[in-house]
This record gives structure tokens, sequence and C-alpha cells, in this order.
């Protein structure tokens, strides 16, 4: 199926980065009110890693191959594909059994609202600008 | 719906009849009206798109926010294009008009 | 799905934290209530929580279907009595005193309750932290493209 010519690869790994990041906020969530709950295993969102190896798949067309060594890297600054949940296997410190940890949790939080706002304004930027560049020429 | 078929059916009026580049025949879409049918499907889509964001808001779905207001800013987008690429369609055919044969 | 389920889910916290502060000051006044209910001594009540969507085996197949949502709240299943034995406190004077002048008491401490009290509000509002970023995200959201 034919894209429209705004489906570039930036807004598809937007999207899908919003997304990924909104479950992330989910799981936080979870882990924020399941605090106290006997024997409760910490969730987390994991989708960095498919995100990115789908951005360099499309190199070519606008992703994040690197052509120039001044060029900004893939590693770590790209949202990545949303790929569901999972426990983690962690050792629980605690005498419940529960492998929550408050200040991760809220660090976790920070890092994520940063990371959603970056995303959803650098986003709006690029739509308000081609909206410019459309309506001006 | 009713408007992109509205706008749709009255510009493929114009375009139909544009010669573009290549040789036009019957109604087979070439050059300028063929890259325009192209834009108007894109349209369609993202508008239905669109439909589908603000309907299932309405309903109390489960939609992302973010999905919902990145479809309509595409959907305006595309409309946007549509309407200035329709523009100077409509300019250069008036343009060709007043040509003195 | 994302910020909507968020928002569920901090609400549910809310919800059983409230009722984890109510069970707590219910036995705080109640620390020296002879006579409960059943005509023993009050029994100390806590919270019993468990993950949303865990607690009733027939919900399974809606659980499945959420099978791949990072989460889904925190539910009260039910208040527990502790049925440890009550104290016995000498005081002959006391009018439920028995015939050596013992009187039962309620098995809550005051410490306990308190500590308690602390881990629940500070869940609390860890909670509200949590639904004030969903909010900031849903307004980030919603101004994609604004202005």
């Amino acid at each position: 199926m034919l894209g429209s010519i705004f489906d570039t690869t930036s807004f598809r790994a937007a999207r899908q980065g919003l997304t990924g990041l909104s479950q992330r906020q989910q799981a936080i969530a979870s882990n924020i009110a399941n605090i106290d709950t006997p024997g409760y295993q910490r969730r987390e969102v994991s989708f960095e890693d498919t995100l990115r190896q789908e951005v360099a798949a499309t190199g070519s067309r606008g992703g994040l191959t690197r052509t120039d060594p001044r060029h900004f890297g893939g590693g770590g600054t790209a949202s990545e594909l949303a790929s569901g949940s999972r426990s983690r296997d962690v050792v629980a410190s605690r005498n419940d059994a529960n492998t929550v940890d408050v200040d991760e949790e809220m660090m976790l939080m920070v890092d994520t609202q940063l990371r959603y706002q970056a995303l959803s304004q650098s986003i709006g930027t690029r739509i308000n600008t081609l909206r410019s560049v459309i309506r001006g020429g | 719906m009713s408007i992109i078929g509205g706008i749709g059916a009255g510009l493929s009026g114009i375009t139909s009849g544009m010669p573009g580049p290549g040789i036009e025949t019957g109604g087979e879409a070439t050059g300028a009206g063929g890259a325009f049918g192209q834009i108007l499907q894109d349209l369609t889509a993202a508008s239905q798109t669109g439909d589908r964001g603000i309907q299932d808001l309405a309903v109390g779905g489960s939609a992302d926010l973010h999905d919902v207001a990145l479809s309509m800013q595409m959907e305006s987008l595309s409309f946007d294009l549509a309407i200035q690429i329709r523009n100077k369609l409509v300019d250069a055919y008036q343009e060709i008009f007043r040509m003195q044969v | 799905m994302g910020l909507w389920s968020s928002l569920r889910i901090s609400g549910s916290a809310l919800a059983a934290q409230r009722v984890r502060m109510d069970t707590i000051a219910n036995n705080v006044s109640n620390m020296n209530t002879t006579r409960g209910a059943d005509g023993g001594p009050y029994r100390r009540q806590s919270v019993l929580l468990a993950e949303r969507g865990q607690e009733v085996p027939f919900r399974d197949f809606l659980g499945r279907a959420r099978a791949n949502e990072p989460g889904s709240g925190v539910a009260v299943t039910g208040i527990h009595e502790d049925n440890s034995a009550p104290r016995r406190v000498f005081d002959p004077a006391h009018p439920d005193a028995d015939a050596e002048g013992f009187v039962l008491l309620p098995n809550i401490d005051i410490v306990t309750e308190m500590t308690d009290l602390v881990g629940a509000q500070r869940a609390y509002e860890a909670t509200v932290t949590v639904l004030n970023a969903t909010k900031s995200l849903a307004q980030s959201a919603l101004n994609i493209g604004r202005g």
C-alpha cells in the first residue's frame, strides 16, 4: 500500500515512539499502584531495540544511517517500536517479595515524561514546518 | 467524506481534461492529472483515518491521544497540499485559456 | 491502552490506598474496644491487596485478552481480621474484666498502625505524582501541531 508523501520514517518512528512511551507510563502506573502488593513483580516496557532496528533498516529513506561523522548517531536518541511488556527477573530485596523500588520508578517516569514531551514537540514542529512550506509556496 | 467527494468530483472534471507532459488517451490519467489523483487518494485515506480517530474518542474508545492528534494533522496537511495543487492547476488552466492563438 | 489505562490504574491505586487508610483509622479508633461485633474484643483489620485482574479466576479470559497490557492496577481483595490471641491486661475495675480481673483488649499497637499509615500516605502521594505525569503526557499529545 502506498503511503502518503507525509509518511516518512521520522513520522512513523515518532508515532511508534510515543506509543511505546505511553505504554511505559502505564507500566510505571501499575508498578506504583502495586507498591504494597505482596509478591508483585515489577513490569517494564521495552521498545527501543525493536524500533532502532526498524529505523536502521530504512536508512536509505531518511533513517539514521550516518554518512558523515558529524551526523547524529542512532544510539539511544531515537525512540523505538512498542513490543509489549514483561516482568523483570530481579531478586526482591523486600520481605514481601515485591520488586518495586519507588525511586527507580520515579526516575524512569521523569525520563519518560521528558522524552514524550520532546518527541511530541519535535514532530509537532515538523508538522508546522510542512504546513508553512505547503501554504507559503 | 462528502467534502472529499465534492472536491474530488469537481477537480477530476478539471484535471482529466488537461493535457499532461505525456500523451493522454481516453480515461487514463497521466501527467498532472494522474499525480493529482494520487494526492486525492492519499487525502481520502488520511481523512478516513481522521474519521476513525474522532469517532473512537467520541465513543470512549482507547485510541492513543498522540495517534489521533497525528492523524488529524496528517489529514490537515493533506488537505492543504491538495488545495494548493488544485489552485496551481486551476491557475495554469486559466493561463492556457488566456493564450492568444 | 497507554494513557487511558494509566489513568484507570492510578485511580484504582488511590481507591485501594484510601480503603487502607480507612481501615487503619478504624483500628486506631477501636484500640480499646472490648466489645466488638461478635461480643469479643475488636480484631485488628488489614487490607488484602492484589494486582487487578489477578484476583478472580473466572476473569481469566479477560486476562488473556489483556496479556499484552503492561499492568492493570490494584484492587482490595478483602479485609483480613487478625485472629491472634487478644492482649490480656490486668484491670479488675474494668466492666468487662473476667473472674480473675483480666480484660481482653484488641491486639493493636499504635506504632504499627502509624507506620502503616505513613506507608499508605506515601503510596497515595506517589500515585498522585504519577497521575499528574500522565496528565502532562496527554497535554503534550494534544498540543501536537498546535501553534
